[in-house]
């Protein structure tokens, strides 16, 4: 059962303006309720947007529609600084011919896919680059004064992680993270990236964004797995209007959506809204084989999160024979939270020694 | 003692209470979840979140516990 104050902001966002109350008695909707709602899903810029694109503010009262919009012109505001500053970023990685693309709310601005740029809440600018380049980012990033609030120990790694740690920049708004995969380590062998890679084979350009389809995968992928909406079914409203918005016609095939589980799983979850016209709701004995595949999906990802957890702590334990500033960092921790204890005690100041 | 003297002269300092703030920002921005301010203003919001908001149940969350579950990070 939808909450009426959940059925109202997906009528606003996705259904024409003689439709916005159906199913609704406006009596019942408590306000308050849609503002912690749609700000929980970070959607309150939408939200104002499409109000006020499908003229229908007068049902709603002057002091709620006055805090939306003030939200909205300031998420306007915060978003024109963040296409310049990544207009900048682009320009200097450029300038050092770095290889690059913008990915996730960056890549959805940059590739106009909404109508007005104020729609979208976006945290930080993020981009993605080659393996090979990861030193002189660094390099390049620290000399124009980004720098990290965290001090990560130079050590070897198992898996390459997701991103560098986010940097900021005290001349800048906006935090940066660059990339260097799509997604967690577990979840790369689901994700099928290498069409984006063949990008950058091509020559070097500024402000370069994946292509819709992509976008369009790494979206749900993201939500799927990184988010765990294929094991719990959550969803997220901003998610969805992405995919709206993205409107990939080519990617919106019942055909393409029902090869892929975890595309089916997505708009399975969110079938209850109505908001893709897509008959998705499948047989028994496909259902059956559905639950089965998610089931062996659930254990290999349990699987591989134990393995890939025992290989990164062996390997971190073999780099304390060797890595003198990991261990430098490891004694701290252990005379931080087992000072008490004598023996662990006993034993940091016999390796300290 | 001395808490609450400090206290008295922060809001001497700044003109405004905490409360009087709410009421100019208006009931709503109480409702409001923590994760829309990180985004608008992540410094402000740093600083604030110290304390617990109104809007986080005083869990230190980014939501209330009745409230919809924090957004998942696509960026």
């Amino acid at each position: 059962m939808i909450p009426l104050e959940e059925k109202l902001l997906v009528n606003i966002l996705y259904r024409q303006e003689n439709e916005v109350l159906k199913g609704i008695d406006l009596n019942n909707i408590n306000f308050e309720k849609l503002i912690k709602l749609a700000s929980g899903h970070l959607m309150l810029p939408a939200l104002f947007y499409n109000i006020k694109k499908k003229k229908v503010s007068y049902l709603f009262p002057e002091d709620f529609i006055e805090y939306i919009k003030n939200i909205f012109e300031i998420n306007k505001a915060r978003n024109e600084v963040l296409l310049s500053e990544a207009k900048e970023l682009s320009a200097l990685l450029v300038e050092n011919n770095i290889k690059h693309l913008f990915l996730k709310g960056t890549a959805l601005l940059l590739s106009n896919i909404f109508d007005d740029i104020g729609e979208r809440m976006i945290g930080d600018i993020d981009f993605i680059i080659q393996h090979k380049d990861e030193e002189q980012v660094k390099k390049i990033l620290e000399k124009n004064n980004y720098c990290t609030s965290s001090n990560p120990v130079d050590s070897f790694r198992v898996f390459k992680p997701t991103h560098l740690p986010r940097m900021v920049n005290k001349n800048k708004t906006i935090a940066i993270e660059p990339h260097l995969e799509f997604l967690e380590p577990v979840h790369r062998c689901f994700f099928n990236s290498k069409e984006l890679l063949n990008d950058f084979k091509e020559e070097i350009k500024m402000i370069k964004t994946p292509r819709k389809p992509f976008l369009f995968d790494h979206c749900i992928y993201a939500i799927q797995l990184r988010d765990k909406g294929f094991f719990n079914s959550n969803y997220s409203h901003r998610s969805i209007y992405d995919i709206y918005k993205l409107d990939c016609k080519k990617s919106l095939t019942i055909k393409n959506i029902k090869k892929d589980i975890f595309i089916k799983h997505f708009f399975l979850t969110i079938a209850e809204f109505k908001i893709f016209d897509m008959p998705i709701s499948s047989s028994f004995l496909s259902s059956y084989s559905d639950k089965l595949f998610k089931f062996l999906v659930i254990q290999l990802f349990k699987f591989l999160t134990i393995y890939r957890k025992i290989i990164e702590k062996n390997f971190i334990l073999i780099q304390l024979f060797f890595n003198s500033e990991l261990r430098k960092r490891a004694l701290t921790k252990i005379r931080i939270h087992y000072h008490h204890k004598t023996l662990l005690n006993y034993v940091y100041r016999w390796l300290k020694a | 003692m001395k808490k609450a003297t400090k206290n008295t002269e922060e809001i001497a300092a700044s003109g405004i209470t905490r409360k009087d703030a709410i009421k100019k920002m208006g009931k709503y921005a109480a409702l409001t979840a923590l994760g829309t301010f990180m985004i608008l203003d992540p410094m402000k919001a740093q600083a604030s979140s110290a304390s617990p908001s109104p809007s986080d149940g005083g869990s230190g969350g980014e939501t209330p516990p009745d409230g919809p579950p924090s957004p998942p990070g696509w960026g």
